[in-house]
């Protein structure tokens, strides 16, 4: 399989209000140096909690939001390096798909305006192909023809992001990012959403990067994934293997907080979760990021920052559990 | 409700416009006694102070206030959505150059700025137009600026930027609709207010001079003889309150309909 | 009745009959219909359901807290025997809420004012119940502080809940609703909005307090892993209606009513399904506005035949304890 996006060393930084007068301003590294490769065809995860900057990352590679430094490569193009025009045209072919459904409509236009609008913001055909080809998306979607004029809010939260499916695809992208499409989404909804989106991509030939907090998912949906904290991919390999052995303390820790379908899994007072929470972006941890939280922690995690080293077999991870190398000091600007 | 207050503003306006032909006599002759009470003779609603007939008057009267509050809030709305949109959607700098200048405006209470506007420029309808205007604008632009940036974070604005949206059709397309909407309905409710602000500029003589007929010169002129001629107050104080009623009415029923979560197919 | 009183332990909680209707404009929406089950007294009772199966609406008439256009036409909810339904207002604001059942909601954000320090939110049931001033309540508050895990519980009562992580506010109002020792817990999705890792520590914590307390728990959810992990009892409920009930292991081992087949087979462990595809409930549940005649099911059942049309199944006993209301489990058939 070929390469369609290439992410490298990319970072966002925040700037943020000042305490004090005389501070400095304060800085939130929201994305701190995060490269993968996700190749055509594949279904690649992003996984990791709230603050994580899963979202962001997704944003960046849109450039809906602007990076602050890193490079991406998408299907030849260096898209930092296309302008305004250059890049509406690459937003042909990279589309994304929406957490709440609801939101991500305009509610005063109809559905099927939106999906149409879609292709009038690229000049393509005229206003009767553009309801016609929208029209079609809408059976594609499992939808009818006859939803065209209704409201987002006479639709269901699962209809709507039906509805988000299909304004995304109606450009025939090569890669659609998916930011937690059925999160807020009933369990017998989800499913349903899940196997639309499976169906258009072989129909389609779609490249997916699916964002998400829910391992369980993940790992059923996508062939590879990345597991993100406070920034910095700290595992990554076949989504499979990784849910199941995962190396790093934080995946261990993720796989088993999810508490499972079944009465004679572990009780909710016996779940082996991690003690703590995140800490605040603003006061990073020096060495690993973890290393308050990490049940294994050595001496060393508090001082130097592990690698993500590749171990062979697509798995890659950063603890000094598994090796010594250490990650450059990063150097904020 | 807001059925009925349009059905009343309407007739009202239609009342109004053919003031000429309706009107059972001449705005500013005396046709009966002074302060003849209403229901006495040619006069239905009574005479006022000079014996002109009141009924006629508040017809002719009707036609002023209207203008006085419909006319300048659309044009401050139109005003104020050219601005406010702009700080809203540009932000940073600009934004606060232009909302703190419009503060400087909330220092004064509503009806100083229009009575300071009036009295630049010299009494009569189009200062009165023009105070109401400028007092106007920096109320709903603030609004519309607020609106604005609750829009423009709203995913739907990201939905169409990620989908290729130019900004120019994410400003009039998507931004424009969302906003204008609440904004039509805080005018409307604004109109009824804007025409009693007339009428009170009128009635410190700093509006439309007599013996032009106006709703608030009339509650003007009658204030002296209150006492002696209560209907000469008493009948535009009624046509300001019920007209500006109807116009809080209409922004409610506005906002029910402009709501396209109560709309239904 | 929906759990027949076990001679083990007698119930804290009785619901008996309960019909919980809003009055739309559209029509009558049957959000709770004819509900009845029980809360043994230690049992934790989870009851699951969908968004608009009327779960959280069950929760909120226990509490007391419909407003118009919702009401309660009829039943009965017996705590210790005494039917709260009789109480006046300030009866139950005074002597049962907060006191004797303490509340958890989904979002602890919204449910905290934000304008009063989280310790003086925290005492606030000393102060309403047992008379105390703020001042004597101090000490008292600070210990449930710290045993519901916030640590610095001493200096942390004078902060505000902007200044509280999502976890830690979500502790502080386990805290206000455990204050006064209840002898019922309702929580309300009290996990829904926390990352994994942080729910995980709020389950466990929950079932540690349960125990601790020796109180009971009446848990509203959608997600089956919760349920599995803390649940003792449960109750399936579709469109204002239970459609099955029984033990959790009844639950998760025969399930019986072709709804909670479905449920289960939507979150089944990702093993035991290798051709990718999700299993799914077909359509959207129902909303129970003016619902017709036959099961409230029927439109979603693969397996509905022609007496789910014309007549509405009841709860009918299919083995000691489990409960199902589907004519397939009726032996008449």
């Amino acid at each position: 399989m070929s390469d369609l996006l290439t992410v490298q060393d990319l970072r966002k930084v925040y700037q943020i209000g000042r305490k004090g007068l005389l501070q400095a301003r304060r800085a939130v590294t929201a994305v701190d140096g995060v490269s993968f490769v996700v190749r055509n065809g594949e279904t690649f995860g992003l996984v990791g909690e709230s603050g994580c900057g899963k979202t962001t990352t997704a944003r960046l590679v849109l450039r809906l939001v602007e990076p602050t430094s890193g490079w991406i490569g998408f299907d030849g193009w260096d898209l930092l390096d296309c302008n305004k025009k250059e890049m509406r045209q690459r937003r042909r072919e990279m589309q994304i798909v929406f957490q709440d459904p609801m939101t991500a409509l305009n509610p005063r236009m109809s559905i099927g305006t939106s999906i149409a609008d879609t292709l009038r913001f690229h000049g393509i055909g005229d206003s009767r192909s553009r309801v016609e080809e929208a029209r079609t998306m809408l059976e594609v979607v499992g939808l009818s023809r006859s939803h065209y004029s209704g409201l987002p809010h006479e639709f269901s939260g699962g209809q709507c992001q039906r509805v988000g499916i299909a304004r995304a695809l109606i450009l025939k992208p090569k890669l659609v990012l998916l930011d937690e499409p059925v999160s807020s989404l009933d369990v017998s909804i989800r499913a349903q959403v899940l196997n639309l989106l499976r169906t258009l991509q072989n129909e389609y030939g779609l490249t997916y990067i699916f964002i998400s907090h829910d391992l369980t998912v993940v790992r059923k949906f996508c062939s590879t994934m990345a597991v993100l904290y406070l920034g910095k991919i700290v595992e990554e390999g076949l989504s499979d293997a990784v849910s199941r052995e995962p190396l790093h303390p934080y995946t261990q820790a993720l796989v088993n907080s999810v508490p499972q379908p079944d009465p004679r899994a572990p009780k909710a007072r016996d779940l082996v979760g991690i003690e703590g929470e995140l800490p605040s972006a603003l006061a990073v941890p020096k060495g690993c990021r973890f290393e308050g939280r990490c049940p294994h922690r050595m001496k060393k995690c508090a001082e130097k920052e592990p690698a993500l080293v590749d171990l062979g077999g697509n798995r890659k991870v950063a603890c000094f559990l598994h090796s010594d190398a250490e990650a450059p000091t990063a150097t904020i600007s | 409700m807001s059925l009925v207050a349009v059905s009343f503003i309407f007739l009202v306006v239609l009342l109004c416009l053919l003031a000429p032909y309706i009107s059972p006599h001449d705005p500013f002759e005396a046709v009966a006694r002074r302060n003849t009470a209403p229901l006495t003779g040619n006069v239905f609603l009574g005479a006022d102070v000079d014996g002109r007939d009141i009924l006629t008057r508040l017809l002719w009267g009707g036609r002023i206030s209207l203008i006085t509050g419909v006319i300048p809030t659309v044009l401050a709305t139109a005003v104020s959505l050219l601005i406010g949109m702009s700080a809203g959607y540009v932000g940073g700098w600009f934004d606060q150059l232009l909302m703190r200048s419009l503060d400087i405006f909330f220092a004064f209470p509503l009806v100083l700025v229009a009575i300071v506007v009036a009295g630049v420029l010299t009494p009569g309808l189009f200062t009165v137009m023009i105070a109401i205007f400028i007092a106007l604008i920096p109320y709903i632009a603030r609004l519309v600026r607020t609106t604005t940036l609750s829009v423009k974070t709203q995913p739907f604005i990201e939905a169409a930027r990620a989908s290729g949206a130019r900004e120019s059709v994410i400003i009039f397309r998507y931004l424009l609709p969302n906003t204008v909407a609440p904004v039509t309905v805080y005018a409307t409710t604004l109109i009824g207010m804007m025409m009693v602000l007339g009428s009170a500029l009128s009635f410190l003589g700093l509006g439309v001079q007599p013996p032009t007929a106006d709703w608030g010169l009339m509650i003007s002129e009658g204030r002296t003889v209150l006492r002696r001629a209560p209907h000469a107050t008493i009948f535009p104080g009624i046509m300001i309150v019920l007209v500006a009623l109807a116009f809080g009415f209409i922004g409610d029923g506005l906002r029910d309909a402009m709501d396209p979560r109560l709309r239904s197919r | 009745m929906a759990c027949e009183p076990n001679v083990d332990y007698g119930p804290i909680l009785r619901v008996v009959g309960l019909k919980t209707y809003f009055h739309l404009r559209d029509g009558t929406l049957q959000a709770v219909d004819d509900v009845s089950f029980e809360v043994g007294t230690g049992k934790t009772l989870c009851i699951v359901g969908e968004s608009g199966s009327g779960k959280s609406v069950t929760a909120l008439s226990i509490m007391g807290l419909i407003d118009p256009p919702g009401r309660i036409e009829a039943g009965g909810i017996y705590h210790h025997g005494e039917d709260l339904l009789e109480l006046q207002e300030d009866e139950l604001e005074g002597r049962i809420r907060g006191n004797r059942i303490g509340m958890i909601f989904q979002d602890p954000m919204s449910s905290l004012n934000p304008s009063f320090t989280i310790g003086d939110q925290v005492a606030e049931g000393l102060v309403l119940h047992r008379g105390l001033t703020r001042n004597q309540a101090r000490q008292e508050t600070v210990d449930v502080l710290r045993l519901v895990g916030i640590p610095d519980a001493e200096a942390r009562y004078d902060l505000y809940p902007h200044q509280f992580s999502g976890g830690m506010r979500q502790r502080a109002m386990i805290a206000a609703a455990i204050i006064c020792e209840p002898d019922l817990l309702i929580a309300d999705e009290p996990t829904t909005a926390l990352d994994v890792t942080i729910q995980a520590q709020i389950l466990r914590l929950l079932a540690e307090l349960k125990d601790k307390l020796n109180s009971s728990l009446l848990m509203i959810t959608h997600d089956l892993g919760v349920v599995a992990s803390m649940a003792d009892d449960v109750l399936v409920m579709n469109a204002g209606k239970i459609v099955e009930s029984g033990t959790v292991e009844q639950m998760f081992d025969s399930p019986s009513h072709p709804y909670t087949q479905g449920l289960l087979n939507c979150v089944i462990d990702a093993e035991t399904q290798r051709d990718g595809s999700f299993e799914v409930i077909p359509g959207v549940p129902l909303v129970p506005i003016n619902p017709g005649r036959g099961c409230r099911f029927k439109d979603r059942c693969t397996r509905r035949f022609a007496r789910c049309n014309r007549e509405e199944p009841v709860l009918l006993p299919i083995e000691r304890g489990h409960y199902a209301a589907c004519h397939l489990c009726d032996s008449a058939t």
